[in-house]
């Protein structure tokens, strides 16, 4: 009986065949997307709630190489939505419990896992190994900085973005389509910018975003299909609502992508967008003098002493269902978005001076998650009540507690919920 | 899966020849500074007088467009701090103006002129992750 070789037209070995054939056997994928895959990398940037299921896909997949960058290591906060983590890599670097979990998925891919900060020092070089890069980043800053990076080194940059209910995904750099900067030439003001810790997100928003940009990297390094890349998607999780909108051109006048662009280095990113927050870790801020605030255990010495007990009140800032959460007995809830909206100010000026003529008050004491709302609420307050102090000849003592619950719980009440 | 943008219900500007109907939307935390509502169907005017009071006298006729019309979403729908929202006459950095689902860069920004059952959809940019 004569012997027949079989010819095949790929690299792939046969553990790859049957690996991948489910996926190999789409017409419009086939095994040479698949041998592309094998040849091609990828470099995650963040592995938090976009990286995870991004990471795990890319390697189920059979790409040849990944790629992990974070600088952060494992809270018991993310693991609701960043599920490539678990309760056994708790406090552990992102990166190692991530390329831990992606191994035990597919042993036959290489993993690189860059326990770093992502800078304008180290970027350039770490780029340059890759193919693709996936911004799954969860600050305005890092996005330039891998932005103008990705341009600087010719790289198709997949990015997405997820927060509360939504998400928005779009390819930017890929066939001459616009970056970053071209949409947003100048960065936002810092007030308008808002992280997972403080505003929350669902985990499933995460991944359905994540997935798909695990998706789109196939696509680019495979060339398949309609890549989204001049479109941008939105994703709205509450109303169930997939979206996309067409974007603009490349732009003639961008920064860093047009023909002759003024940026042609990283460059300083905290100064570019005038702040140096560059992940989901709250800021402390600091606009009371130290003689407006009370340390929590200043405050429970205060309330041994009657009258004072007697001649204040503690107005609690947060908005008013994070009270279902944990809250103090004899508090008043005026939320801070209240507070400070452009709305009609004399509803809390009628509040206040109600609550002080009822309770013959001399002081008030605000307090708040962490400390910063409950600063901005003390200001707000002065401002209201200084016609009425005029007015009466009063002087009503306002002070916060410095750093809020989160203080409460670490000086005062440890059974009190954190989160 | 793409759902399009909603069109302003053609029954609603039926027979009215005299309203400009549009369906305003806010997203991406944008509709946090509109009592968190997010679809706002609006009737104006079909034209709008220089200092932008609505103005129905054919003689005074201007055309509604995103620049007058951020005027009056100031001060009409607008709930607070509008610094987060505008700034100068435009919309402040970081936030993607869309007429029917295209960027309105491609359209003349805030020349564009606005027609009959315009979508005008604001998005402001996520970061999170």
């Amino acid at each position: 009986m004569a012997f027949i070789k079989c010819i095949r037209d790929h690299s792939l070995n046969d553990e790859d065949v049957s690996r991948y054939s489910r996926q190999l056997i789409l017409s419009e994928f086939g095994v040479e997307s698949q041998d592309r895959l094998k040849q091609s990398s990828a470099l995650i940037v963040g592995c938090g709630g976009l990286g995870s299921p991004c990471a795990l896909y890319l390697t189920a997949c059979g790409l040849g190489r990944l790629g992990l960058l974070d600088h952060d290591s494992i809270d018991i906060t993310n693991l609701h939505r960043q599920i490539i983590h678990n309760e056994q890599t708790l406090n552990q670097p992102k990166v190692e419990s991530a390329a831990l979990n992606c191994r035990k998925l597919n042993s036959t891919i290489k993993i690189d896992v860059y326990n770093e900060l992502l800078t304008s020092e180290n970027a350039m070089k770490i780029f340059n190994d890759y193919d693709v890069i996936v911004d799954c980043t969860d600050n305005v800053l890092t996005r330039y900085l891998i932005n103008d990076c990705s341009i600087l080194l010719n790289k198709p940059l997949i990015s997405a973005s997820a927060i509360r209910f939504e998400g928005q995904l779009t390819v930017f750099n890929y066939k001459n389509g616009p970056c970053f900067r071209c949409l947003y030439p100048v960065p936002p003001p810092e007030l308008a910018t808002s992280n997972c810790s403080d505003v929350g997100v669902l985990g499933p928003v995460c991944g359905t975003l994540g997935s798909l940009q695990a998706l789109e990297t196939i696509k680019v390094l495979t060339n398949i299909g309609d890549v989204l890349s001049n479109r941008m998607l939105l994703f709205d999780g509450l109303a169930m609502t997939f979206r996309v909108i067409k974007l603009r051109q490349k732009q003639s006048t961008c920064a860093v992508c047009s023909e002759n662009p003024i940026i042609q280095s990283l460059q300083n990113y905290d100064l570019f967008c005038q702040r140096t927050v560059s992940n989901d870790n709250p800021v402390e801020q600091k606009i009371l003098n130290s003689d407006e605030r009370l340390r929590a255990d200043e405050y429970i010495k205060w309330l041994s002493d009657d009258e004072k007990v007697k001649q204040h009140c503690l107005i609690d800032v947060r908005p008013t269902h994070e009270l279902a959460i944990g809250r103090l007995p004899n508090t008043i809830n005026l939320p801070i978005d209240t507070i400070i909206g452009g709305g009609d100010s004399s509803m809390i000026v009628k509040t206040l001076t109600d609550l002080i003529e009822k309770h013959q008050l001399k002081n008030i004491v605000v307090i708040c998650r962490r400390g910063n709302d409950s600063q901005i609420a003390v200001r707000k307050f002065y401002e209201l009540l200084k016609d009425y102090n005029e007015k009466n000849s009063l002087t009503i003592g306002i002070k916060d507690i410095i750093g809020g619950f989160y203080a409460w719980h670490k000086y005062v009440d440890h059974t009190f919920p954190i989160y | 899966m793409t759902t399009s943008s909603l069109k302003a219900d053609e029954n609603c500007s039926d027979g009215d020849d005299n309203n400009l109907h549009l369906i305003i939307e806010f997203t991406g935390g944008a509709e946090l500074l509109f009592d968190k509502k997010k679809i706002h169907h609006v009737k104006l005017p079909l034209f709008i007088s220089d200092n932008n009071k609505t103005d129905n006298n054919t003689n005074n006729k201007k055309q509604w467009t995103i620049r007058t019309l951020l005027v009056w979403i100031r001060n009409n729908l607008l709930k607070e701090r509008p610094e987060l929202f505008i700034q100068g006459d435009s919309v402040r950095p970081g936030i993607l103006v869309l007429i029917n689902d295209v960027d309105w860069e491609l359209l003349g920004d805030l020349n564009y002129e606005l027609k009959q059952n315009d979508n005008v959809l604001f998005v402001s940019t996520l970061h999170g992750g």
